[in-house]
């Protein structure tokens, strides 16, 4: 494989902050600009803790920053950590894609012989 | 043609499909076999020596990849069930001595649909993903996004 797996590099994170669907939502909604907890919390009937737990994880993947200037701390989406995402998806397609071509050539060879 | 490669991804796997005009037998030859192996492994440029394959389970399951500039990949797995022509599972890691090596699972299988392969490759992460689904919040209302593509949200999200 082209990519290693160690469970704190900044893949694994950016994946296990993405793989709840209520932090995805946010991320969602953060898309539109930057948001408050309170505004965050609002599709979801968790208590507020639970909310802020959540933007924990996603300030540690790098995938929100959060504000310092307001008292509410608005929270703002950073699309860095979710290009390499992208990037990484993109490079296991092409290696497999390449891969299982030449599997399928070299069963045609298989056959003919 | 069918022989597209199909990616989903979904919050713990990766999944890969594509057909294969031959079948099951021979494209699980290809997988198991050295003589075969080293000759398809990897995308165009790529080369593989082989350096142990124990289709057994426990058995091991090393080869260096060598890319087209020059750079080797040594990786090691171990094979966990083996259903000839049907499945094979192992864990996937880097072949690196004394390093601790954090792993994750591979689940291939070889489905018979008219004598042509469908080929599935599941690659299952092993990092707190798995935890966090059963873990808590499990009760947010009709939330169970279980097809959700992360690829797709990525995609969504970042453009």
């Amino acid at each position: 494989m082209v990519q290693s797996f160690s469970p704190d590099d900044p893949l694994s994170l950016t994946f296990a902050a993405l793989a709840h669907p209520v932090r995805r939502k946010m991320l969602s909604l953060l898309k539109e600009g930057q948001s408050s907890v309170k505004e965050l919390a609002k599709p979801f009937s968790m208590s507020a803790p639970a909310i802020t737990k959540h933007l924990k994880v996603l300030e540690k993947a790098g995938l929100i920053v959060r504000s310092h200037e307001a008292q509410y701390r608005p929270a703002e989406i950073q699309m860095k950590p979710l290009k390499e995402v992208d990037k990484w998806i993109e490079e296991y397609r092409q290696f497999w894609t390449g891969t299982f071509n030449r599997l399928d050539k070299y069963i045609d060879e298989l056959k003919e012989n | 043609m069918d022989n597209q490669v199909f990616t989903q991804v979904t919050d713990t796997e990766i999944i890969s499909t594509r057909m294969f005009n031959a079948t099951p037998e021979i494209v699980y030859k290809c997988w198991t076999q050295p003589e075969h192996f080293v000759k398809w492994w990897g995308p165009d440029g790529f080369s593989t020596t082989l350096k142990e394959m124990d289709v057994r389970v426990g058995g091991l399951w090393r080869f260096v990849m060598h890319s087209a500039d020059g750079e080797d990949f040594p990786d090691k797995a171990v094979y966990e069930e083996i259903i000839p022509n049907e499945k094979l599972i192992y864990t996937h890691g880097w072949d690196l001595e004394g390093k601790e090596n954090e792993t994750f699972h591979v689940v291939v299988t070889f489905e018979n649909l008219n004598n042509q392969t469908k080929l599935t490759m599941r690659m299952k992460f092993q990092n707190p993903i798995e935890l966090e689904r059963v873990k808590r919040f499990g009760a947010v209302k009709g939330n169970q996004q279980t097809l959700n593509r992360l690829a797709n949200i990525v995609k969504e999200i970042s453009t």
